[in-house]
């Protein structure tokens, strides 16, 4: 069990580490342009808007760092 | 009863007919009776004459070498004296010297028929058109003839613009964009307009005609498809050119070799000064097949994942999930490298972890005068495993989203050499090694890639295809400066507010 922990615990470091929100912010920002797609919107706007969001994400972590 | 002349020019007092052949004297008396000698012979074969307007003696299909030559198809055409300079190619197709064969032989191809030697037993043919006793082999399924030169490519610029990058590289040359095979009639090595002359030759050996090899069954539909510009269906989701393409390395395979070069040297760097440290701490053997085995170890995760995740994983959910991963971890590392740029963050200082290290082994117990020492192993071992893993992570993924398995295992490879060779010459951590500009590089190639294949996941239509990177590329690169220089402006701010509210 503790092996398993242990093993669950190195691949949360490697993916995850010490910043969840750039985790979790990249796997928003793909939801939100794959239901643009959904929605028939133009591939250049849900490009756009995925980049825009990586970039927000980005932002947003360095923030959270420097305060 | 005076007969008629049966023909132009022909005597009808005269014992012979128009080919000079004995008659009797009667007129024709039965239906398709010509009022020749053969048809009153009763031991004769009463033969029917049969019209035939054009005869093509066609041999079994066989195999052959693909013509070398870009222009097989019309290869009576051009007007160039040396078309074939391929060698070995048996059964190739030989240009003509005339200036335009099919007129020329269209002029004097009457005097270029033969008299007509038969038996009594043979059926007469009367030919239309025969100047040429023509035998064609038939088109047989070959793999694409191979372009002789970049400059041969098939796909004509506006479809190079439009085409994926990995449809670019391929070069059908013998094969043209119709897809259509057009039987040829058989060429003939000397000139036409020379036939008076050497007429002789005209009636020589036949000469196969090596027809455009044609890819079979939907092959062609694909390759027509990838012509057009749309992506080659593999089980990778690529264009997978067979025997005889030009492997010219795409600007894709290029940036793959590139971003897998610079990241697997900087986590060689870090692995190096681990294995410095131990090596000389404690014992080289021993902490060299430490290392050895963790590369080893690290080669067949790559060969195993990669292939099977490649194989397995159908591409779109390969790319949204590889992308995903190349995203989140792109930012992991580009972000850091902005806070370390910007003076937010401590710089990685090898030097330091050299250090560290040193003192953690010297508390350990000491190396066994023989054999091996199994704790210059396991630090080793796990050290260069643990930093190998993210070079793996990324070969892998690169590797296995653009189908690139190879340059981003031979950007690893080649980092790998660069780094373990110098640092056996200097024999020490390699602190000069500029880790934070290149862990900022690897970071924004990292993010870039990431929202490009991730969006081709989810199903986004970029536009400019693939010139959809470099504008990504860019902007990530500006907006990596530009949160650079606002760190770096916060922490003055900060700094001058605090010195100002201390004073």
């Amino acid at each position: 069990m503790t092996w398993l922990r242990r093993f669950g615990m190195f691949w949360y470091d490697f993916l995850v580490g010490e910043r969840w929100e750039l985790f979790v912010g990249p796997i928003a920002a793909l939801v939100i342009a794959a239901l643009l797609v959904g929605a028939g919107a133009a591939g250049a706007l849900v490009g756009l808007v995925l980049f825009v969001s990586v970039v927000v994400v980005a932002a947003l972590s360095v923030a959270t760092t420097l305060r | 009863m005076e007969r008629a002349a049966e023909g132009f020019g022909e005597d009808p007092t005269s014992p012979l007919d128009r080919a000079r052949r004995g008659r009797l004297g009667g007129p024709a008396e039965l239906i398709g009776d010509r009022g020749r000698d053969e048809a009153r012979l009763a031991a004769r074969v009463d033969e029917i004459e049969v019209p035939q307007v054009r005869v093509h003696v066609e041999r079994d299909p066989v195999e052959a070498d693909a013509a070398l030559d870009p222009e097989a198809q019309g290869a009576d055409l051009p007007h160039r004296a040396a078309a074939i300079a391929g060698d070995p190619a048996p059964r190739i197709a030989v240009a003509p010297e005339g200036l335009d064969a099919e007129l020329a032989a269209g002029l004097d191809h009457r005097r270029l028929e033969g008299v007509h030697e038969r038996s009594n037993e043979e059926a007469a043919i009367a030919e239309a058109e025969d100047r040429v006793g023509d035998e064609l082999a038939r088109a047989v399924i070959r793999h694409f003839a191979a372009a002789l030169h970049p400059d041969d490519l098939d796909c004509s610029p506006p479809e190079l613009a439009r085409a994926r990058q990995d449809v670019r590289i391929v070069g059908l040359a013998a094969e043209r964009q119709d897809g259509v095979v057009l039987e040829q009639q058989q060429l003939i090595g000397n000139s036409a307009i020379d036939a008076l002359i050497h007429e002789p030759a005209l009636e020589g050996p036949a000469v196969t005609v090596g027809h455009a090899a044609q890819p079979g069954g939907d092959d062609r539909d694909r390759h027509g498809a990838t012509i057009a510009g749309a992506a080659w269906p593999t089980a990778s989701g690529t264009v997978r050119p067979e025997c005889g393409t030009v492997a010219l390395m795409s600007s894709l395979a290029i940036a793959t070799l590139v971003a897998s070069f610079v990241a697997s040297a900087v986590e060689f760097v870090e692995a190096v000064t681990i294995v410095l440290a131990v090596g000389t701490t404690r014992q080289w053997r021993s902490t060299l097949i430490g290392t050895g085995t963790a590369i080893l170890v690290l080669a067949v995760l790559v060969a195993v994942f990669g292939t099977a995740i490649a194989v397995l994983v159908p591409i779109g959910l390969l790319r949204l999930i590889v992308g995903g991963f190349l995203i989140i971890y792109g930012l992991q590392w580009l972000t850091k490298a902005i806070l370390r740029a910007g003076g937010a963050k401590a710089k990685h200082d090898e030097a330091a972890i050299f250090e560290r290290e040193i003192t953690a082994l010297r508390a350990e117990p000491a190396v066994p005068a023989t054999g091996m020492d199994w704790i210059s192993f396991t630090v080793a071992f796990k050290g260069v495993l643990l930093e190998g893993l993210e070079v793996a992570f990324i070969v892998v993924t690169f590797g296995a989203s653009a189908d690139l398995l190879g340059p981003a295992a031979l950007g690893a490879a080649a980092a790998a050499v660069v780094v373990l060779a110098i640092a056996a010459l200097v024999h020490r951590p390699l602190a000069a090694v500029p880790e934070n500009a290149m862990k900022f590089v690897v970071g924004v190639m990292l993010v870039t890639f990431g929202t490009f294949w991730a969006g081709e996941g989810v199903g986004v239509d970029w536009p400019a295809e693939d010139g959809a990177l470099l504008l990504l590329l860019l902007g990530y690169v500006a907006l990596s400066l530009a949160g650079v220089w606002l760190v770096r402006n916060r922490l003055e701010a900060r700094l001058a507010a605090r010195s100002s509210a201390g004073s």
